[in-house]
């Protein structure tokens, strides 16, 4: 069928992508696998500990807080925004005058820099009566909210921002798929006596399903990698309250030249992040 | 369906809009703003707009030098990640050998890896091959990240008409020429897709530039922004007054996706 | 009061363009060329400032300035560089990564050279580490509670306070005039919290040796630690003489509300003077030092250790960064950063542009250079940033309810045996 010479022009075409990733995403985290069983530090020679960083790691109180609430954000922000970006979507369909305007803005917040949204909002949030928001609260009555002096509120903050930063795109992603499906579907559902509730549930959400899983995943990620948004809004604190895995990493890695002990965090985080993905992508193909 | 446009709707929803854009707002004003009036009224309007924050932004470097380097990291890093995956994914879908299924499942494999993984080892790989401070050591990173565009551009080409390669063969292309002349202009809505998300990833990154870029002008302008936010003093006119001009290359482009945006989720996205 | 600053500043600067045109001194007759990278926090224009004053007396040497944010970032940064082999020329050794430099044996030791001989006794015996010099230091801060004088007297209050207890009362009236804010103190920055001057009020007259004893098995941290932690608990934290909220402020908004008038007293230094001048150059504050329980000391904040910039062995450009150490001593190199960020300058025979302000006129006396300053990190011998983030978190805790005072001195003996 194919020539010989054709076999080897399309191997050659994966060979590029191939070389990049293995060298650059594959190669790094072998390494990383390879020192979690080693105590290397800057300028000393590298040893096998074995297991010893791992158990450094799971005793750690400091890291496993900070995996527990990257997990937490993770799971948090991509189960609110979906669903926050259906309804979103569902509203975008409503006949109006300045619909691609809305859009437009609502997408924008993805396109500025993670670091930046944090400075920007670190003064909306503050918890006083500096604080925009609060000033709002008080505007209407209400007691001034500690957003980001208490650990829980600075933890919502986190993810209110980062619910900001998404809910666009995410909707605007909806809205296209709900563009695309078959009107009669709705006719059929009308003239069954359904109700606005009842056409969403039962048509809108199944048409677009395979939208929601691709968002799903990519949102789950994303949400792990979580790093500037604490950083900039409360540089992890109250209290390390918001530091995430990277922060771990990068804590007890550069700051304190522990590398051993970084690579088993990291190593830790690969092996919650396949998990959790595989898990996610069991359960969507489920739903369907 | 054919409602009627309801302008309440438009009124409700344009409320919400503009709780979504005031931070923006926030930012462009506050950059307007001297450090005086930033602390008295940080959050209105300026009463005198400063545009010497503008000026001063960038002393002791080259405003454009520092711009030029966020545009060859992007427009390099694009370029890469959005040819390489494409051939890699055409090269998969038409010729769908055990290796190359293998290799499509190993292609995929980025989602799981995160950053954090493997960045301290990224650290002696840069020293290793001289790629520190540079910025093609940057755009290497970005373009090392092929998982999201290859499986965009899977899903793309794989719902192509397979005759349409078979009629290249026919009329005498080769492997190279079917995909230059036929396949990849046809991907064009998840390219374009693609482009669009890779842009925003690799203008916006700061954990990238901040670990692997140390002279201050092989820079990018995120870096520029945290300069101003030093330790004890912040000049926040200053460091939204980078931020805005961060701003303005993405919302131009911004602007200009918009309308292939939508095309491109939907072609590249469901099948992956 | 503070037009006569401004005024002064003026005429340092016109002092200081006078001074680019006068005659170079003699010891500029070396020609060095080549290149010099220093790697530090400073903003860009205060390097700026020492760098054109060291390219006046070598224009054949190139100058690359690398920032990084304090002070994880420029941890991470330094690190990165050393693990890449890029390594700079200058860096800054600091509490923080002044151990781990040291016992790896990459820096410099600047003990005999010009750059020791230069220093002030205040800032010598500040740099000291392990009986040597690795830095090179030109001054520093002086700082403490900064005091919004009229509300001061708008308590009805008088003379500064002489005891703890007496400062407590003031904080107490303060914290009754309408809508004002008592006392704000920086949780995220473990050199400017109060508990770190009361420390040095309560035990480094009497306990100079403390780290020593520590070391020795004699005494543990939490036995120094938990009755300061007690004091500013109970006193301060639990009375809401300091607002739980203000954690969650950003600090430059709380400078910025200072400024404005609306907070009684704020722990700050010298390198707030700028941005309170910008903000509110009306301002009527000043500096006060922290009082032990007896009142029988006072300390202050800051130190004399600023910049700190050493040498690292491996550099291939010594002789070029050595030139530029020994420049910061200069007149113009001192004057330039003091005027632009308030680091005073401790050198024999420099007139500080400090020493007429009212703002920190006495602070200056009784806190810089009667060695009156304390900052833990520089004295812990190990485990510096480890002792840092906890005690940072700790003030936290604390100010939140989270943990007790016990607890928290507790934490730095763990650390320091763990």
């Amino acid at each position: 069928m194919r020539s010989k010479r054709a076999h080897l022009q399309y191997q050659l075409f994966i060979l590029p992508a191939f070389l990049l990733f293995t060298v650059f995403v594959i190669a790094p985290l072998v390494l990383c696998i390879f020192y979690s069983f080693t105590d290397y530090s800057v300028g000393k020679a590298v040893s096998f500990v074995g297991l010893k960083n791992f158990g450094a790691v799971i005793r750690d109180s400091m890291v496993r807080d900070s995996i527990g609430f990257t997990l937490v954000f993770a799971v948090v922000t991509t189960i609110v925004i979906t669903i926050l970006a259906l309804v979103l979507a569902i509203l975008f369909t409503k006949p109006c005058y300045t619909g691609k305007l809305q859009r437009a803005i609502f997408y924008f917040p993805s396109c500025i820099s993670l670091m930046v949204a944090g400075y920007a909002w670190r003064n909306l949030l503050a918890s006083d009566k500096s604080g925009l928001i609060n000033q709002i609260i008080m505007r209407f009555g209400g007691k001034p909210i500690q957003w980001l002096s208490t650990p829980l509120g600075a933890q919502i903050s986190v993810i209110l921002v980062a619910i900001w930063i998404d809910l666009g795109w995410c909707a605007t992603l909806f809205f296209t798929y709900i563009q695309s499906i078959d009107q009669d579907l709705y006719e059929v559902a009308i003239l069954e006596g359904a109700n606005a509730f009842q056409k969403a549930w039962y048509v809108t959400i199944p048409m677009i399903w395979p939208a929601v899983v691709v968002n799903l995943t990519l949102l789950l990620s994303q949400g792990l990698k979580v790093y500037e948004i604490p950083q900039s809004l409360t540089q992890g604190g109250p209290m390390k309250a918001t530091y995430t895995i990277t922060h771990a990493i990068l804590v007890r890695g550069v700051t304190e030249w522990d590398f051993g002990t970084a690579s088993a965090t990291g190593v830790v985080i690969f092996l919650i992040t396949t998990v959790l993905c595989i898990l996610q992508m069991k359960l969507a193909e489920r739903e369907v | 369906m054919h409602e009627k446009k309801s302008i309440l709707t438009d009124i409700l929803m344009l409320a919400a809009c503009f709780l979504i854009a005031y931070p923006f707002l926030y930012i462009i004003m506050g950059s307007l703003k001297s450090r005086a009036e930033f602390a008295k009224n940080p959050f209105g309007i300026p009463k005198t707009l400063m545009f010497s924050n503008f000026v001063t932004a960038f002393e002791g470097v080259s405003f454009l030098r520092i711009l030029m380097n966020n545009i060859i990291i992007a427009a390099c890093s694009v370029a890469i990640v959005t040819l390489v995956s494409a051939m890699a994914a055409y090269a998969i879908v038409y010729h769908s050998t055990k290796l190359n299924r293998t290799l499509r499942i190993y292609l995929m494999l980025g989602f799981f890896i995160p950053f954090q993984a493997t960045l301290l080892p990224l650290y002696q790989i840069y020293a290793r091959l001289g790629l520190m401070d540079t910025l093609h050591g940057l755009i290497l990173l970005h373009a090392g990240s092929v998982s999201l565009a290859f499986s965009m551009f899977y899903g793309g080409i794989v719902s192509l008409p397979k005759d349409l390669v078979e009629a290249g063969w026919l009329d005498g292309c080769g492997v190279g020429k079917t995909f230059l002349k036929i396949v990849f202009p046809l991907t064009k809505p998840v390219m374009i897709t693609v482009v669009i998300f890779t842009f925003f990833a690799v203008w916006n990154d700061y954990l990238g530039p901040s670990l692997f870029l140390t002279s201050r002008d092989k820079g990018v302008l995120i870096l520029e922004v945290t300069r101003a936010v030093t330790k004890n003093v912040i000049d926040w006119g200053r460091a939204f007054a980078v931020v805005t001009i961060t701003l303005i290359l993405p919302f131009l482009f911004f602007l200009f996706s918009q309308k292939y945006l939508v095309k491109g989720m939907v072609a590249g996205g469901v099948k992956g | 009061m503070m037009k006569k600053i401004a005024r002064i500043m003026s005429l340092a600067l016109v002092l200081q363009m006078l001074a680019f045109t006068a005659p170079a001194s003699a010891e500029e007759n070396k020609e060095l060329s080549g290149n010099l990278s220093i790697l530090a926090w400073y903003a860009d224009e205060v390097a700026q400032g020492w760098i054109d004053h060291f390219n006046e007396l070598y224009p054949d040497v190139k100058v690359e300035y690398q920032y990084a944010q304090a002070v994880q970032p420029y941890m991470e940064k330094l690190q990165s560089m050393l693990l890449s082999g890029q390594l700079p020329d200058i860096v800054l050794i600091v509490a923080e990564n002044r151990v781990d430099l040291v016992d790896g044996d990459m820096l410099v030791d600047l003990t005999e050279t010009p750059v020791a001989e230069k220093m002030s006794d205040s800032c010598y015996k500040q740099v000291l580490f392990r009986d040597k010099v690795y830095a090179a230091t030109t001054g520093g801060s002086i700082g403490g509670l900064l005091v919004n004088m009229d509300l001061w007297e708008q308590a009805g209050l008088g003379e500064d306070p002489k005891t703890w207890d007496e400062l407590i009362d003031a904080m107490k009236a303060l914290s009754e005039l309408e809508g004002i804010t008592a006392f704000a103190n920086p949780v995220s920055d473990a050199a400017c919290t109060i508990e770190s001057p009361l420390f040095g009020a309560t035990y480094m007259e009497t306990e100079p040796d403390y780290e020593q004893k520590i070391a020795a098995g004699e005494k543990t941290y939490a036995d120094y630690w938990q009755p300061v932690f007690e004091m500013t608990k109970t006193d301060i934290y639990d009375a809401g003489l300091m607002p739980q909220e203000m954690i969650g402020v950003p600090w430059d908004t709380v400078v910025s509300n200072f400024a404005l008038g609306e907070i009684g007293m704020i722990m700050g230094a010298s390198w707030n003077f700028a941005d309170i001048e910008a903000i509110n150059p009306d301002l009527n504050y000043k500096v006060m030092g922290i009082p032990n329980k007896e009142g029988t000391a006072k300390y202050y904040l800051g130190d004399c250790l600023e910049p700190a910039l050493g040498i690292l062995k491996d550099s291939k450009n010594q002789e070029n960064a050595m030139a530029f150490l020994e420049s910061l001593y200069d007149e113009e190199s001192v004057r330039s950063s003091e005027a632009q960020v308030g680091l005073i300058g401790c050198v024999d025979g420099y007139e500080s542009l400090f020493a007429e302000n009212p703002v920190c006129a006495d602070a200056l006396v009784e806190g810089m250079q009667a060695g009156h300053q304390f900052m833990p990190q520089t004295y812990w011998q190990k485990d510096v940033e480890r002792m840092r983030s906890t005690y940072v978190e700790n003030v936290q805790a604390m100010v939140l309810d989270e943990k007790t005072p016990e607890e928290c001195a507790a934490d730095f003996d763990a650390i320091f045996q763990g």
